[in-house]
């Protein structure tokens, strides 16, 4: 736990930092300056591998309590809901078809959160029109930097829980974004198993994109933004964004770069930990099995001292001779890499960095940009 | 009816915010609502109010767009005039978005939004030709009209900002009814005195209400300049005018200062530099209006002059301002620069060294104006706009040869930025010559040294490394502290190094002479400038080998460089540091750090020591608890 | 590591007085940490987002899908270091004897405690829906013994320190002023940590808020908090 804890809190302070160095460059480039672009990156210090300090916005709330103190609904409600419909489904031997689940969502909006929540929570919040208009210009713009950053940088999905929004201000904070790198190797429990994974799949250690969408814009988002909200200011802050960050002057690439290649080495760390975290587990779980074909072999032995049941011995030795063989083999593994944590080596850093970068880059260039954008706007 | 009544005459907006707040909350009757949205176009066409607006944007699209069917493309259009007026040019376009009819209009908009004016330009003026020809035979439907209006006026924009005001004069009084607002901005740019004259009084009686402080402000323009009309009492008069509109226009927009607001204050930067520039010509010309301009007569104006030239370039509009508001800044004061420059010049009959200087001031202001405009129109990536200015200093007289420098210095860059955003034209070969026929002579050492590494930058980038090379070090042997040459030096050996496709090939002395140079551009550069080039080291060390070349180079160059520029870099200093391959050679830079920084490291480093201490301590754990189960299998 | 600790040796041989401030408030920060009812309602909020997880990939199959390997350890290891009183060999040991002992000597958990364990022993059904309503009636419950303690607390009644620290004691700039550089004068340092001290709900844990006056004069809200790992991958 505590060390899954440690490494999650520094990727996701690794996006914190690049989201500070980049705000330099939002500040510089026309478009983005004079919208006033600025990623809020709150100050977030740790004072140990658990624990941290993190500026404090008083006003600020995430989508999620939203939910739960204006509207008094338990997150929890939409999601059984979900289930005992599927469950319902399910008994009669069917799977739900995309009718089915669009039915299970129109219930859900109707009966439990009605899609304009968002909306009337923020018509209730200000007194008067005007800090109305001020407050959803500012959230529609800071959703903007929010939905880019997810989409190109490849982070983890921006769930409600982790979208803050400033009451005082519309600025918005987004805690938990962490690139999200492919790290299926590090699951698999048997290490056979990761070779050979990884000798046909040579593509852990790249971004993903397995997110069924771009960037999250949904049904009370949409129509707490409106449609010229979308149209308009949402659009014109991702485009804005990302000229800014392919701007050939401000060698953006290469902060990126930076950045990258901790995550690649952490990531390394993490697997190759992984790995001998399953390592250990295997060779317990053949110890036990050995355990247990050896009680077995024990109780026969009571019985009768038949031919079969000496040679049944002579193999169940032969195998524990081997098996010792491996795991000697293992501990000696085990007890030299003890003191010292795997390290990446320096070519495959290179390259695993590069290659995240490069498919960073190409997001940002107008191509695939325009494609999401068309993706939500359709 | 009640909030009609209001709108028309423009109350204190405060009171629209309760009527309106009101309506909203409680819910009333929402086809009153309606008949106020789709008849208001008229009433609140020029009249700044964000409430307004923002009723009829949250009625329209949700609860209104099914009841006012008939009334929903007015209602739409109202709300983009709205949004027009309070400068919220992304809404603007997002409702334009949903209403265009020809798709044209939308790639204009779309252009004009993210400040490609020539591409949004050319976009409304083909769309123009394209309706007058779908129009030729029958009239344009009534529900085109705003769009027909919508490309004329963006067509003008984006004129205005691409600088092509003379262009505009001509197009603002050829026409058969002359658009005399046109005029009035442009005349007075080119200037054509004549013509602003006539525009004023042409506006005298009709400008709209919110315009009225531009009337004044013109006004004071003209009895400045406009010889014929001299009258600097006048201006003070203006001035106050002029004053006194724009507080009355801050004073009904909301009280949240927003992109309404920027008008207002940019309006007030031009105003307040008219006043400078009338109290800069009492100077200048109540001296030239005496018979005998003794010596003591001319050292008081020169004072003033300075003084007002010295608060103009330290008051500057910002990046994110349009190029048209940088225009109104640079070329009224490029008026004064000028007058400063005749005014001497034309005493230069009777030799002094006095005015010799004070023209030479003049000159120098002038040049940095129009150097610093093309810098900005660079920026702001508008090329052609950016070369444009730079040529115009060959309107001045006795350039001085800093200027030259200057001017040199950012046609190259110009260059190069075409170069990166479209590599296929030939402005390196251009930039080349450029350089190749500047006669290097008449430059100060460091100037030389910049031209040097600029060459090189040039060469290694048409790919002759041999002259590249030789051009950075005569340029850093010329001027060793100088950031531009290190930095390009470093970047050239990073190209050379970086560029091997087979990782163990790789040439490790050219990565240490590319840490070095950029090492040295750390050394005299703010955090912010060298930040890239720290980057670069960073990551330069992933390419290290066995013998720490590179972290040792690092170490070895980083002497000089301030602790301040590691600062945003301390997390993957650390990363380094506990890295098995190159933490030694780190120690001595995080120590530096933390010895000025010390809060800076202490708690990252506190967290990371403490996590390996714990990493360790699971690890042992987790081989000892093996160990014990295979003891007890055994 | 030793390159870590080299490096801190040599800071408090240089800024003795800093380190030894920056020393004091990171272990007086400590103080602020979740009690054993908080620990225990973010770990189980933690496990059903968990469960909501493997259910969303299990959809296939609501009725029957079992929960996972890992959902079953991180659950076994709730019990264990809740409940169990034995001692355990996991690094952290010392925390979690810490824990332990407190939790032993609180009357409400002493009472909870066997019907925890038999909700969560898993006897009977390894369903994740059964699983998923009981883990939902301990959030209840917990939420409902937090409910009543108390919103807020004084700075005094956890550390001393703190609420007497001031300028004097040692020049130290608010947390995380130099994430990126500021020009020196730019640089606001604590003046005072304000006395009073809110627990602050947030979607998996409880934070504490406290209040630190700049030498400006403002006064800026922290989180101190304990960082949750929502990542759902295991």
């Amino acid at each position: 736990m505590t060390d899954s804890t440690y490494i999650e809190a520094r990727r996701e302070e690794r996006f914190l930092q690049l989201q500070r160095l980049l705000n330099l460059y939002l500040g510089k480039h026309k478009e983005t300056a004079r919208r006033l672009l600025n990623f809020t990156v709150p100050r977030v210090v740790s004072i140990a591998p658990n624990i941290r300090v993190v500026e404090d916005n008083v006003s600020s709330l995430s989508l999620m309590e939203i939910l739960k103190q204006y509207a008094s609904i338990s997150p929890d409600n939409p999601i059984a809901r979900y289930y005992e419909r599927l469950i319902a489904i399910q008994a009669k031997d069917q799977q739900p078809t995309p009718q089915h689940l669009r039915e299970i969502l129109g219930e859900i909006q109707s009966s439990i959160v009605p899609n304009t929540l968002l909306r009337e929570w923020a018509m209730q919040s200000f007194y008067t029109a005007t800090d109305l208009w001020q407050f959803r210009k500012w959230f529609t713009l800071q959703l903007g930097l929010a939905n880019l950053s997810e989409f190109a940088f490849y982070l983890s999905r921006l769930n409600p829980e982790m979208m803050y929004i400033h009451r005082d201000s519309g600025l918005m904070n987004i805690s938990y974004f962490r690139f999200n790198l492919n790290e299926d190797i590090g699951k698999f429990p048997n290490l056979d198993l990761i070779r050979f994974v990884s000798k046909f799949f040579s593509r852990t250690g790249e971004l993903m994109s397995n997110l069924p969408v771009p960037f999250r814009l949904t049904s009370n988002l949409q129509n707490f933004v409106t449609e010229s909200g979308i149209l308009g200011p949402l659009t014109a802050t991702m485009i804005s964004t990302a000229s800014c960050l392919v701007h050939p002057n401000f060698k953006v690439r290469s902060i990126i770069l930076v950045i990258m290649r901790d995550e690649i080495i952490s990531w390394y760390k993490r697997v190759k930990w992984n790995e001998k975290v399953a390592l250990v587990s295997t060779l317990k779980l053949t110890s036990s099995e050995l355990a247990n074909s050896q009680q077995t072999f024990g109780n026969s032995g009571g019985d009768s001292h038949t031919d079969e049941s000496s040679a049944a011995a002579a193999a169940a030795e032969l195998q524990s001779i081997e098996e010792q063989k491996r795991k000697n083999k293992l501990v000696a593994l085990l007890s030299k890499q003890s003191a010292q944590m795997p390290e990446i080596n320096n070519e495959e850093l290179v390259s695993l960095a590069k290659k995240a970068v490069n498919s960073i880059m190409s997001r940002l260039q107008s191509k695939s940009l325009s494609l999401s954008l068309s993706f939500h706007n359709n | 009816m009640l909030l009609l009544e209001h709108s028309v005459e423009k109350v204190h907006p405060n009171t629209l915010t309760s009527g309106l707040g009101g309506l909203i909350n409680n819910n009333v009757n929402l086809s009153v609502a309606s008949n106020v949205t789709a008849t208001a176009p008229k009433y609140t066409r020029g009249s700044m109010n964000a409430n307004s607006e923002w009723q009829s944007n949250e009625l329209i699209p949700a609860e209104l767009s099914v009841n006012v069917q008939t009334y929903k493309h007015e209602c739409a259009m109202t709300l983009a005039n709205l949004y027009e007026t309070l400068n919220e040019e992304d809404y603007w376009s997002g409702v334009w978005q949903k209403h265009a009819h020809y798709k044209e209009t939308l790639i204009g908009i779309a252009y004009e939004q993210q400040g490609f004016f020539e591409e949004a330009k050319s976009s409304f003026e083909l769309v123009m030709s394209k309706a007058r020809n779908d129009y030729s035979n029958q009239p344009a439907s009534f529900s085109m009209n705003d769009e027909l209006c919508l490309w004329e006026r963006h067509w003008i924009r984006c004129s205005k900002e691409l600088n092509q005001w003379d262009f505009l004069l001509d197009y603002g009084t050829t026409n058969d009814l002359p658009n005399w607002m046109l005029v009035l901005e442009s005349a007075w740019r080119i200037p054509d005195w004549d013509k602003m004259s006539k525009a004023i009084m042409a506006m005298e009686t009709n400008m709209p209400s919110d315009c009225t402080w531009k009337l004044a402000l013109y006004k004071g323009y003209n009895a400045i300049c406009n010889s014929n009309n001299r009258n600097l009492e006048q201006v003070e008069q203006m001035v106050e005018l002029s004053t006194n509109f724009l507080i009355k226009e801050w004073r009904r927009l909301p009280s949240i200062v927003s992109s309404a607001h920027i008008r207002i204050l940019h309006a007030a930067h031009q105003v307040i530099e008219l006043q400078e520039a009338s109290h800069l010509h009492q100077g200048l010309f109540t001296a030239s209006g005496l018979s005998h301009p003794g010596l003591y007569i001319h050292e008081r104006p020169q004072v003033d002059i300075r003084a007002v030239i010295k608060t103009w370039k330290n008051r500057l509009p910002i990046v994110a301002d349009d190029l048209s508001h940088w225009s109104d800044i640079f070329t009224w004061r490029q008026h004064h620069y000028q007058a400063i420059v005749s005014r001497y010049d034309t005493d230069g009959s009777r030799i002094n060294a006095a005015n010799g200087q004070n023209s030479l001031i003049g000159s120098h202001a002038s040049a940095q104006s129009l150097i610093h405009y093309a810098r900005i129109a660079r920026k702001h990536c508008l090329f052609n706009v950016s070369l444009d200015s730079l040529n115009r200093i060959h309107t001045i007289p006795k350039v001085p040869i800093v200027d030259c420098f200057q001017k040199i210095r950012q046609q190259l860059k110009c260059h190069l930025q075409i170069h990166s955003t479209n590599p296929s034209g030939d402005d390196l070969q251009e930039g080349l010559s450029i350089l190749e026929s500047t006669n290097l002579k008449f430059f100060q050492n460091d100037s030389i040294a910049e031209f040097y590494a600029m060459k090189g930058h040039f060469y290694s980038k048409l790919g002759n490394y041999e002259e590249a090379n030789r051009s950075f070090s005569a340029a850093t042997q010329i001027q060793d502290t100088l950031v531009k040459a290190w930095a390009l030096w470093g970047e050239y050996y990073d190209d050379l190094f970086t560029r091997c496709e087979v990782f163990a090939n790789r040439d490790i002395t050219l990565g240490e002479r590319a840490i070095c140079a950029y090492m040295h551009a750390c050394r005299h550069q703010n955090e912010a400038k060298s930040r890239k080039f720290l980057s670069k080291v960073l990551w330069l060390l992933s390419y290290d080998n066995d013998q720490h070349k590179l972290t040792i180079a690092t170490e070895h160059y980083n002497p000089g460089v301030p602790p301040i520029n590691w600062l945003p870099w301390v997390p993957q200093l650390l990363q380094s540091l506990v890295r098995e391959r190159d933490g030694n050679q780190l120690i001595s830079i995080v120590s530096q750090v933390s010895k000025i920084y010390p809060q800076a490291v202490y708690f990252p480093l506190r967290t990371m020591y403490l996590f390996i201490k714990m990493e360790v301590r699971e690890i042992k754990y987790k081989i000892r608890k093996f160990f014990l189960n295979f003891v007890r299998f055994l | 590591m030793w390159r870590c600790s080299r490096i801190m040796h040599h800071q408090r041989d240089l800024n003795s007085n800093v380190m030894t401030t920056l020393e004091g408030i990171v272990d007086q920060l400590m103080n602020l940490r979740e009690d054993w009812n908080e620990e225990i309602l973010r770990q189980l909020r933690l496990a059903l987002a968990k469960c909501y997880h493997s259910a969303f990939e299990t959809r296939d199959n609501v009725a029957d899908a079992c929960f996972s390997m890992p959902t079953f350890q991180f659950l076994r290891k709730l019990i264990v270091t809740f409940v169990s009183d034995t001692e355990t060999e996991s690094s952290e040991a010392t925390s979690v004897q810490r824990r332990s002992q407190i939790t032993v000597q609180d009357l409400d958990w002493v009472q909870m405690k066997p019907n925890f364990v038999k909700d969560f022993s898993f006897k009977g059904s390894r369903k994740l829906r059964d699983l998923i309503v009981k883990l939902k009636k301990w959030i209840k419950i917990l939420e409902a013994k937090k409910n009543l303690s108390p919103k807020s607390w004084l700075l005094e009644e956890k550390s001393h320190y703190l609420s007497n620290f001031s300028n004097q004691i040692g020049d130290i700039a608010l947390f995380g002023e130099f994430l990126l550089p500021k020009v020196f004068p730019a640089v606001v340092s604590i003046s005072r940590f304000m006395p009073r001290v809110d627990i602050v709900n947030k979607q998996y844990n409880s934070a504490r808020r406290f209040y630190v006056r700049g030498h400006n004069g403002k006064e800026y809200p922290y989180l101190g908090k304990d960082f949750l790992d929502i990542s759902l991958s295991n």
